[in-house]
């Protein structure tokens, strides 16, 4: 028996031949994503419910992903008030730094993050790269119709239901599968 | 973590289209499913009835020869990227059939592995990259291209090459070729970026460009790439002298898959822009307050700025815009232009501020030191030079600085090296004190921030000796190195090719940003630098600089702050001048000069230091100050000085005749012909000529040629005017502007004073206190009308010795800071022989009170008196005057006699 064989009998008999996800998990893991993660401001926790819900959903899911070693950043921690000019505009700012990520996660919702999906759907190069998360109860509103214009471009638009999805984490499940098949797909691709 | 690929542009597309594909790595799919794809790497076959084979199949990644299935090379690449991970029981074969064992597995990524390694025998370091099949069409041509790259280009190389058998995951064998590369130390550039004390050379950024920019542009010009420029396959490594060598490593060049020569060279330019970014952001960070043109540079800003607005789009451009000289030409152009067409050589009068004079060389042409103070300021010693504003303070110090540009100097640095601050330009406005810090930590900050300042100037001073070549390079620059590494957190100063900038150069770019650094956070409440400066470690570092520049080794070091009081040096920097002042020792001395009342003489201990002991106060309006007695200045004297300074203003400038007195005419008696005009209220009393002149100027050299400027100004006297005297009329006019200016620009003073429990304005209550005084003495003057010989009241005299109440006191102290009165001489008193201080009125307002400058009497008053005028001057002018109005004739006003 050659060398190489009886590794491969070695190998074989020490474990059981998993899934191709647990042989690339170290693989795929190395694959680091750039993400921005709009949602209401999280500096002031709201006294009201929802609000705070939905605050603390958006501080959970930048935790979550930073602990998978990916760099996530709020866009208005990125914008430079001391920008002078046209640049002074924190829209335009937030149009230049939404360009330079790989994902963008977006708890539409707040009136900072109906913006920012509004902008996304008149964007189709950043539509492609965002993913939208929606209250189910708005999807017949502007918003909603905002969320599908993007979709219709190129972006993920997901809805979820409130507050079950929330409570319940699937919201941020949801997020962390759509980076992780990101990752295989930068991999594999 | 690299900018968004543009293979990815259409992510979410591709996420759909792919679908299928990516189901291949989730965790429903077992190897099982994979290994029934029954894959035989060595003859690209398969069995095409499986499931897998399905999906490649729709894929477009099988390719059929005659009755065989197999793979495409796409399809091995994506195929090897599920079953292929390289674990280390899968390449063990590697050892047995090449020269080199592996030590551990450093990665894998989509197009290959790597791994350290040893060569078995030698026992050198190697690291081996594995490339997966389908990733590489004709690797070894590869290589081969890349030989033709430059020697100078910063390219880790291969060494070796070899094929060897590996297993896949469901234990296929296959063969793979392998690259050795020498293994290379130093660390990659993203741990390099996570290293705090790096942002403290701006240099860094260019010295990048300049190595892997150059490196990169060498690939691209012999047809190669690199392929995947992440940050760990840049190495940084620090050389012993402490400069940063750049190198790539794993090139991929023919190894990226089905990636084209295009997308990979774009991926390149991207990162790399990238990196250059994220350099530069990080060490911005460190300084937010500092703006990046200012933190490179203009030359590097400027190139910087095009390389990455992505106007270049070769590596062949960017290293063109690197060594293109015409924009930063252009840019010094452009303001050459502008500073002449809004900033003239002086050649006028009207230039009399030191600071305003743009050249040092001419500075030191123009200015005319009065000889016995000169040699006093130019002693080793501490001293305060002190003096009325406009008196010439600033002129005293910067002579004495090392201008390494100027040319006409008055000092040979050799023996005196002046290290000049002119405070008054801000520098050190910000060290203001924060409340929620102790006093010792307020010390320690501000003690390390003024010790910095003092070494970053004095290294920017020794940086431009050298760039002028009037001081050498020192041989060996190591202790000064050590020395400055205290200030630096680990691994202290990195240094850059000596043809980007120089070692002494660095130094200064760096202590600039140490200084930059610590300024940005005095305000915060954080731990100071850890370094522990204190004042005599300045004794230190100008023993070192004594010991390693030849031309310094019999110097003396001056560290001179121009106009050192407030507000220009909060109270806590001022601490410590006073601290430095007590670190007496024979290597360095302070200088400074202050307006009275505004400098604290008290060390951070508390300590106050003595005039005549640790330091030498010397006054230049005392010394200028005119009389009889032996110890003033002989009137003949002071008119000579005053004469030289404008005259050397006019030789400088090329008027048609040097002397001032063609220009203006001269009347010495002037004062004695126009007392009793003045007296008579006539309006033909002309202030006039040379004499009236540089008394109205009063000791100050910056009255004398506003004075003359002005007159220059009204009568159209340039340097081609024909000299002749203007007339009478215009002189006057324009001595009774500039003193009407000076009174009036009193009362522009900012700040308040406290009269009462009200906040009064200090200015507004300046100019009604010189008003009120000046007024009284004009009052004084006319009452002299009829008399044969007019006497003119010109100061203040106490008649008592009662101290004033404080808010008096202080409005006294403020009209002596402003120059309104002057303080320097005390006489004996005219009642009492007691002597006491005299407050002399300054000169420069007589015009506009329609008096004359002679001293010929004091207006004597008592302590409530004089609170009077200095706290209510309305009352005190109403109710004085009114007495001497309706009781023309007495004998007194406020117990002076008036007639004797």
């Amino acid at each position: 028996m050659s060398g190489v064989a009886c590794t491969i009998a070695v190998f074989r008999e020490a474990a059981p031949l998993p899934t191709v996800a647990d042989l690339l998990a170290a693989t795929i893991g190395s694959i680091k994503l750039k993400i921005l993660v709009f949602g209401p401001q999280v500096r002031t926790l709201s006294s009201e419910e929802r609000t705070l819900n939905l605050q603390n959903k958006r501080i959970e899911i930048r935790a979550e992903l930073e602990k998978s070693g990916h760099l996530v950043n709020y866009a208005e921690d990125l914008v430079d008030p001391a920008l002078t000019g046209p640049a002074a505009n924190p829209l335009m700012q937030e149009l230049v730094i939404m360009s330079e990520y790989d994902l963008i996660i977006n708890l539409v919702g707040s009136p900072g993050s109906i913006v920012e999906a509004t902008t996304i759907a008149l964007k189709p190069r950043l539509a492609q790269k965002a993913s939208l998360y929606l209250d189910e109860d708005h999807i017949d509103g502007l918003v909603g119709q905002a969320c599908a214009n993007a979709r219709d471009i190129g972006a993920h638009f997901q809805t979820y239901k409130y507050p079950m999805d929330l409570t319940d984490c699937h919201l941020l499940s949801h997020v962390v599968a759509r980076v992780s098949i990101v990752q295989k797909m930068k991999y594999l691709l | 973590m690299n900018s968004p690929d543009s293979a990815y542009h259409n992510l979410n597309a591709l996420l759909i289209a792919k679908e299928e594909l990516l189901s291949l790595a989730s965790s429903q799919t077992s190897l099982r499913a994979l290994e029934e794809l029954d894959y035989d790497w060595e003859s690209n076959t398969l069995n095409p009835n499986s499931g897998v084979f399905q999906i490649l199949q729709r894929n477009q990644l099988t390719a059929q020869t005659g009755e065989e299935h197999g793979l495409t090379s796409a399809g091995r690449l994506l195929f090897s990227r599920l079953v292929v991970p390289f674990n280390p029981p899968e390449v063990a074969s590697l050892a047995s059939q090449s020269a080199y064992q592996i030590i551990k597995r450093l990665g894998v990524g989509k197009n290959s592995a790597i791994f350290s390694a040893e060569h078995a025998l030698l026992k050198t370091r190697v690291i081996l990259k594995l490339i997966r099949p389908g990733a590489s069409s004709d690797i070894l041509k590869s290589l081969q291209v890349l030989n033709g790259a430059s020697a100078k280009a910063h390219i880790v190389r291969p060494i070796d090459f070899f094929k060897t058998d590996i297993l896949d995951a469901v234990g296929r064998k296959l063969t793979v070729e392998c690259i050795v590369f020498p293994q290379i130390d130093g660390i990659s550039f993203r741990a390099f970026l996570q290293q705090k004390s790096y942002h403290l050379n701006s240099h860094i950024a260019i010295s990048f460009i300049n190595q892997i920019g150059f490196s990169l542009a060498e690939l691209e010009r012999i047809g190669a790439y690199h392929g995947d420029l992440h940050d760990e396959n840049i190495i940084v490594e620090e050389t012993d002298t402490g400069e940063l060598i750049f190198r790539l490593i794993d090139v991929s060049f023919g190894a990226t898959g089905s990636l084209t020569t295009d997308e990979c060279r774009n991926s390149d330019l991207s990162n790399f822009r990238q990196h250059v970014w994220r350099l530069l952001g990080l060490q911005k960070s460190f300084l937010p307050r500092m703006s990046l043109r200012k933190f490179l540079g203009t030359r590097q800003h400027l190139a910087i700025s095009k390389i990455l607005s992505g106007e270049a789009d070769a590596f062949r451009e960017i290293m063109a815009v690197i060594a293109d000289p015409a924009p930063y030409r252009r840019y010094v152009d452009d303001k050459k232009r502008f500073l002449s067409e809004k900033f003239n050589l002086p050649t006028t009068f009207r230039l009399q501020r030191y600071e305003e004079i743009i050249d040092p060389s001419v500075a030191a042409r123009l200015f005319v030191p009065l000889p016995e103070l000169m040699s006093k300021v130019t002693e080793f010693s501490n001293v305060y030079v002190s003096g009325m504003r406009g008196s010439g303070k600033s002129t005293y110090l910067a002579a004495l600085a090392f201008f390494p540009h100027a040319g006409d100097v008055s000092v040979d640095f050799k023996e005196l090296f002046g290290i000049y601050f002119p405070c008054r330009q801000g520098e050190f406005k910000s060290l203001t004190t924060v409340d929620a810090w102790s006093a010792e930590e307020l010390r320690v900050r501000t003690t390390q921030v003024v010790i910095v300042k003092v070494i970053r100037r004095t290294l920017e001073a020794l940086s431009g000796g050298v760039a002028t070549s009037k001081i050498a390079h020192a041989n060996d620059y190591s202790r000064l190195r050590d020395y400055l590494n205290r200030f630096l957190p680990t691994p202290g100063l990195v240094s850059v090719s000596r043809d980007i900038l120089s070692e002494i150069d660095n130094f200064v770019s760096t202590m600039v940003r140490v200084e930059m650094e610590m300024l940005s956070t005095f305000r915060i409440r954080a731990s100071p630098a850890p370094f522990g400066a204190e004042a005599n470690s300045l004794i230190e570092f100008f023993l070192i600089l004594k010991d390693i520049f030849p031309e310094l080794a019999g110097t003396r070091f001056h560290i001179l702050f121009d106009d050192a009081g407030l507000p220009n040096l909060p109270t806590n920097v001022q601490r410590i001048i006073n601290d430095l002042i007590l670190t007496s020792n024979p290597i360095f001395c302070i200088k400074f000069s202050a307006e009275k009342f505004t400098f604290s003489f008290q060390s951070s201990l508390g300590k106050i230091p003595e005039n005549g002991h640790d330091y030498f106060e010397h006054d230049i309006s005392q010394m200028l100050f005119i009389g009889s007695a032996t110890a003033r200045l002989p009137r003949a004297d002071l008119e000579k000085y005053f004469r030289k300074i404008v005259e050397q203003r006019l030789e400088e400038f090329r008027y048609k005749d040097r002397s001032i007195v063609a220009y203006l005419g001269d009347n010495p008696n002037i004062a004695d012909q126009i007392i009793g005009l003045l007296a008579a209220g006539r309006k033909d009393a002309f202030y006039a000529g040379w004499t009236a002149i540089w008394n109205i100027a009063d000791r100050t050299p910056r009255n004398l040629l506003e004075i003359v400027s002005e007159i220059f100004s009204y009568a159209d006297i340039t340097s081609d005017s024909v000299p002749r005297p203007v007339s009478l009329k215009i002189q006057d006019k324009a001595i009774r502007v500039i003193s009407e200016k000076r009174l009036q620009s009193l009362s522009q003073i900012a700040g308040v004073v406290h009269v009462g429990q009200k906040e009064v304005s200090l200015g507004r209550r300046l100019f009604e206190v010189t008003a009120c005084i000046g007024s009284t003495f004009r009052v004084y003057l006319k009452a002299e009308r009829g008399k044969p010989r007019k006497r003119q009241h010109l100061a203040i005299e106490r008649n008592d010795l009662d101290g004033l109440i404080p808010e008096a006191e202080e409005i006294l102290e403020k009209l002596i800071t402003f120059g309104v009165l002057d303080d320097t001489k005390s006489e004996f008193a005219r009642d009492d022989e007691v002597k006491k201080p005299i407050y002399v009125l300054n000169r420069i307002y007589c015009p506009v009170f329609n008096i004359i400058y002679r001293r010929d009497e004091h207006l004597r008053l008592s302590k409530k008196r004089f609170e009077l005028l200095l706290l209510n001057p309305q009352e005190f002018r109403r109710s004085g005057t009114k007495r001497l109005q309706v009781d023309h004739g007495a004998d007194d006003l406020f117990g002076f006699k008036i007639y004797e």
